[in-house]
């Protein structure tokens, strides 16, 4: 599904990611850990034709996604749930889900795909149905996160990146997320996730990837992973 | 006897104040999703009446007609301007898109002077008569700008609260990183949003020249109330600036009428100053990220 081969990222004279490879296969659940500033949020970013790399190819489905402005790439499957939830928190949850409607809301609004797509959603969250005309900045910390997944799976993604969900939350929500990231894997869809808590992450993952100063130093399946004294002694704190 | 002149100076104020909520809500469009402060506001709105001017003296097309021409003609000429000058500066540092839209300030009021002279211009509309309602005078124009105001400004509501497109404006504005994120072309979102804000300048344009000699001087005038709006409303709010354009319009009105009309852009100012020193953002002010 996604293949990012020898990605090299600069901020200015920096250089953010150095050569970073990470292959996500169809239906499988990636996880991407590492410190701050490691480059894990380059990475997605770079995926997402928000940054452009110095060098390194990306494909989505043996498409070249390097070069293409972050809607095309929308277009071709992909949504990021931004670090931090970005709700439009000024806009109703409704509004917020009909930007993240993608294509079909930019180009002519297909409302009655709108709404069957809202319902198929309604099925991941009960509660965002009651909450629909609700101002976005006015809902909990948790109820903000899920509405920010939800904005993103309004575009009906093949692969979904996820940076950082758990930030901020309540132990209950984010098994919530947890539970729900597990849910949309069970369903078939390609997740690559960066997540703070490591052991979550490592838990409900396929595979793994560890990222140091921009450069990939460990990678595999997931449950060794989280037995290697290495990432435990880093990422698990034991 | 008291209550008519009270009337009198209200509907004054209310003309006054639909005219700058016009071309103060382009602004604040402009500055809330672009982040632009654009100097050159104004000059739109003086250009468009000229072109209105040369159109009906000229071309001898009768007002709506030559209106309609001002503003499609004002429209074009700012898409030109945003896509040659604005948008290659939109990465860089913001002060240099200030510093193009001042230059561009400039050289629109002397191109207008080099080629309509400084002296005023008088354009006469098919709304010349006087509406008397008992001791309330108003006059067609007047009458016609707070119409078609109020109408352009509902539109503008609606339009934002319920197109797609207004939507996306929104959310831009609010958060142009997650707007990216999403898919929206926030370029094409600029451009648009530039072109609206100008309409908006040019509406105000055609409908107020006829009100007062048209002179080049009118939109550098415009555009210092115009901040001084924003500013007021908060900036970036786009309900802010009609309702503190339409409020700054009503100060300066009554203060003209009850004071001196030497005072009104004093007590405008005093107003302004009292505002900020409550409430720093504005009226309806976010605060604005560095």
């Amino acid at each position: 599904m996604l293949s990012i081969d020898n990605l090299i990222v600069n901020y200015a004279q920096v250089e953010a990611v150095r050569g970073v490879s990470i292959f996500v296969g169809t239906g499988e659940m990636v996880a991407l850990i590492g410190a701050n500033g490691a480059g894990k949020t380059t990475v997605l970013h770079s995926v997402m034709g928000l940054l452009k790399p110095k060098a390194g190819t990306i494909t989505l489905k043996g498409e070249n996604l390097v070069g293409r402005p972050s809607n095309r790439i929308l277009d071709l499957g992909v949504a990021l749930v931004p670090e931090g939830r970005q709700l439009f928190s000024h806009l109703t949850v409704q509004e917020n889900l009909e930007v993240g409607y993608g294509r079909k809301f930019r180009m002519r609004f297909d409302r009655k795909g709108f709404q069957s797509r809202l319902e198929k959603i309604d099925g991941y969250f009960p509660r965002i149905g009651e909450r629909l005309n609700q101002i976005a900045g006015t809902l909990s910390g948790g109820e903000q996160q899920m509405v920010a997944i939800a904005r993103a799976l309004m575009s009906d993604p093949d692969l979904l990146l996820l940076d950082e969900p758990s930030l901020g939350l309540s132990p209950l929500m984010m098994d919530t997320v947890i539970a729900l990231l597990t849910r949309l894997h069970g369903e078939g869809m390609a997740i690559l996730l960066i997540e703070q808590n490591a052991r979550a992450a490592l838990r409900i993952s396929q595979r793994a990837y560890v990222l140091d100063s921009g450069r990939t130093t460990l990678d595999g399946e997931a449950r060794p992973l989280l037995n290697d004294p290495r990432i435990q002694q880093a990422y698990l704190g034991l | 006897m008291a209550f008519n002149i009270l009337l009198q100076q209200l509907l004054n104020g209310l003309t006054i104040g639909v005219g700058y909520a016009l071309v103060a809500g382009g602004l604040a469009a402009i500055f809330g999703i672009m982040r632009i402060v654009n100097f050159a506001h104004g000059e739109f709105f003086m250009i468009a009446g000229y072109v209105l001017y040369y159109g009906m003296s000229v071309l001898g097309l009768p007002y709506f007609a030559a209106a309609a021409l001002a503003i499609v003609a004002v429209v074009a000429f700012g898409y030109l301007i945003q896509r040659l000058t604005i948008e290659p500066l939109m990465e860089t540092d913001p002060l240099n898109t200030l510093l193009a839209t001042f230059a561009l300030s400039l050289f629109m009021f002397h191109s207008v002077v080099v080629i309509s002279g400084s002296g005023g211009r008088t354009i006469d509309t098919p709304f010349d008569g006087v509406i008397t309602l008992g001791n309330v005078i108003l006059t067609e124009q007047k009458l016609l700008v707070m119409v078609a105001g109020v109408i352009f400004l509902g539109l503008l509501a609606v339009f934002l609260s319920h197109t797609p497109v207004g939507k996306q404006m929104r959310a831009t504005a609010e958060n142009r990183y997650a707007a990216t994120v999403l898919g929206i072309d926030v370029k094409r979102i600029d451009r648009f949003t530039f072109g609206l804000g100008i309409a908006l300048a040019a509406v105000a344009g055609v409908l107020i020249a006829p009100l007062t000699p048209l002179v080049p001087s009118v939109g550098t005038a415009y555009t210092l109330k115009a901040f001084a709006v924003i500013v007021l409303g908060g900036m970036g709010s786009i309900p802010g600036a009609i309702i503190a354009g339409v409020g700054l319009g009503m100060v300066e009105a009554l203060t003209a009428g009850y004071l001196s009309s030497a005072w009104k852009d004093g007590v405008a100012f005093l107003v302004l100053i009292t505002v900020l020193l409550t409430r720093p953002n504005g009226l309806f002010g976010q605060g604005v990220a560095h």
